[in-house]
């Protein structure tokens, strides 16, 4: 079962085509993670999963129907989004950046209610922040703000959450952590789950099904270790690597050749 | 998600969980179904504001050079006063100080509203050109076309809707309006405005010229009931607006694609935020003048008194009365034999207040 579709859509900004002709399929209940070089059109096919970006040409479709012409809380009770580089107004506190992820949940009659608390609180002790719930986010580190902004996308109680190289700017061990965090919802809760990551490692252990992108078009799509080939890192990547098994997780590990 | 799904821990499902809010919060509503969260410190300094505004309204219209005592003007208030106390109570002082309350409200809101929406202190109609082109507006009435004071109402209207209208256009790069360029452009814009309306006023008589001026510098002085009426049912309209977009205005500060991922129409609340910030200005504008300074430091004062992020459309619409009174106070009682126009005092605070904000951002960089 699919519930979020792309058919045949081109993707881009004003006069310029990112992605000519794209058709994609995100697997349910998954972890999915979309890997390619820099500007390969990763950002811009998971941006057209949300509103944030309507195909010039084809259909993004969520359960058969067109995602934008959907009601908008109504998409953003099914979709939720972590976005790159999110920032934090002035003095804000960190329980009332997660209050905003419930905002499709709320209307003008019931600004709050117990629901909403249980949400906040939920979310907040799944990336084990509700400790920080009072603090002012400015006082945070890198990886405990981006556990607070991963906060703010569960407390929308989405089935389905984007995640938009989550990662960056973080060092390594709150990389694995927030990965863990990512994998962790997806088998307890069944979210399904579509991130953009840069590293193919990371891609290749924590993912259940990779879409590789190289200019604007899918390369291929499958299980880790039916992508991830020496094949593809070279003709994709342009990188003469070895992939062998990873030692702890036997998944696809990508290791450059020693050129000297 | 499942509703039966538990924190993490070994402790058994709590039914309710509490959170942390770091502060006090009032929760309104049922006990076991509370509606609303209110910020304990936002309500307790509203409260205090509100009762120092009409504390301090209550002085302005029992004081003054008329030799009425405070027992008089009271009687006068319920309609039981001489007629001269009953016209210089009832008729002169209670609608200015009551127009001053509104209006500062009215300025407080549109400048916490395009703070918001620029991200920046510095996006505040009055530094942005909006003011200055509603004196334009009023300049070209007044002295070029020769209109009354509806028609000049109607001129400084129109001219903060069209000075609007030029900045935005001129701030859209690549079907976007950033925050730092609205502000650059706008203050651009507004001197350019400036030196025409210098051009203008030298064109004309001296009489003509020293009235424009009078106008120009922002006056309280000669509100009557009825300009008070309309002004009030035109900006409580503006008000209710404001007060519902609040909630997605916060939504917003969060970033575009966030906002747009959590079902926010963002582009519909931004040209609705404009629109009322506009109109909000542009009203008070034509009922009284230009007057600088509460757009700009009443959404900072508010922000700092009850340390709350963005948007608090309720503390900073109580500073704003409370401000705008208390200038206009101080310009008629500064020297009883000559009184100030209210923009003159508020333009004297701004000056200092923006020096300050200046020092603070240059220290903070």
């Amino acid at each position: 079962m699919t519930r979020l579709l792309v058919e045949e859509a081109a993707l881009g900004y004003q006069d310029q085509v990112v992605c000519p002709e794209v058709s994609v399929a995100i697997p349910d209940g998954r972890f999915t993670v979309i890997v390619g070089p820099n500007a390969c059109g990763k950002s811009t096919l998971l941006k057209s999963l949300t509103r944030l970006l309507a195909p010039s040409r084809g259909n993004v479709l969520l359960d058969g129907q067109a995602l934008h012409s959907m009601p908008t809380k109504q998409v953003a009770r099914q979709i939720g989004l972590l976005p790159q580089g999110p920032v934090a107004p002035d003095g804000i506190r960190v329980v009332d950046l997660v209050t905003r992820g419930r905002y499709p949940h709320q209307s003008l009659f019931t600004p709050w209610s117990p629901e909403d608390e249980r949400a906040v609180a939920e979310a907040m002790d799944a990336t084990g922040v509700r400790q920080l719930s009072g603090r002012l986010v400015d006082e945070l580190s890198g990886g405990q703000r981006q556990r607070v902004w991963m906060a703010v996308a569960l407390a929308q109680q989405t089935p389905i959450l984007l995640l938009d190289e989550p990662t960056t700017y973080l060092d390594l061990s709150h990389q694995i952590e927030l990965l863990e965090l990512c994998l962790g919802l997806n088998r307890s809760t069944g979210h399904t789950l579509v991130a953009v990551l840069h590293d193919l490692n990371q891609a290749a252990r924590y993912a259940d099904h990779i879409i590789a992108m190289h200019g604007g078009t899918v390369v291929q799509t499958g299980t880790p270790a039916e992508v991830i080939t020496e094949a593809l890192v070279a003709d994709v990547f342009g990188l003469d690597a070895r992939v062998i098994p990873d030692p702890e997780s036997g998944s696809p590990l990508v290791v450059p050749r020693w050129r000297h | 998600m499942t509703a039966e799904r538990t924190s993490t821990g070994p402790a058994s499902p709590r039914p309710q969980p509490t959170v942390d809010f770091g502060r006090r919060m009032y929760r309104i509503g049922p006990r076991d179904r509370p509606m609303l969260l209110l910020d304990a410190r936002s309500v307790r300094v509203c409260a205090v504001l509100w009762a120092a505004t009409i504390l301090l309204a209550f002085y302005a219209i029992t004081s003054g050079s008329a030799q009425i005592t405070v027992s008089e003007a009271l009687t006068a208030l319920f309609g039981r006063g001489d007629d001269y106390t009953t016209m210089v109570v009832a008729e002169w002082r209670a609608p200015r100080v009551l127009m001053a309350i509104l209006l500062g409200t009215c300025l407080a809101a549109s400048g916490s509203i395009f703070q918001n929406l620029t991200g920046n202190p510095l996006g505040s109609p009055d530094i942005i050109g909006f003011q200055t082109g509603s004196f334009t507006g009023a300049l070209i009435v007044m002295l070029v076309l020769g209109g009354g004071s509806a028609a000049t109402m109607a001129g400084a209207l129109t001219g903060g809707l069209v000075t609007a209208l030029l900045v935005f256009v001129l701030s859209i790069r690549r079907g976007a309006v950033r925050g730092v360029r609205l502000i650059i452009v706008g203050i651009g814009v507004s001197a350019m405005l400036g030196s025409a309306n210098v051009w203008i006023q030298l064109t004309a008589t001296v009489e003509d010229a020293i009235m424009a001026g009078l106008w120009g510098a922002g006056n309280l002085s000669g509100v009557t009931w009825p300009t008070f009426l309309l002004v009030l049912t035109v900006s409580a309209a503006f008000l209710a607006a404001a007060t519902l977009l609040a909630r997605p205005m916060k939504l917003t500060r969060i970033g575009v694609p966030f906002a747009t991922a959590l079902g926010q129409k963002v582009r519909a609340v931004q040209v609705a935020a404009v629109v009322i910030g506009v109109g909000l200005t542009a009203l008070a504008t034509a009922t009284v003048g230009p007057i600088s300074f509460i757009a700009l430091a009443a959404p900072q004062i508010a922000r700092r008194l009850v340390h709350t992020d963005g948007l608090a459309l309720g503390p900073t619409a109580a500073v704003g009365s409370l401000l705008l009174l208390l200038a206009d106070v101080t310009a008629q009682r500064i020297h009883p034999d000559s009184p100030l126009p209210v923009g003159i005092v508020t333009v004297c605070i701004g000056g200092l207040y923006f020096l300050w904000l200046l020092m603070r951002e240059g220290r903070t960089r």
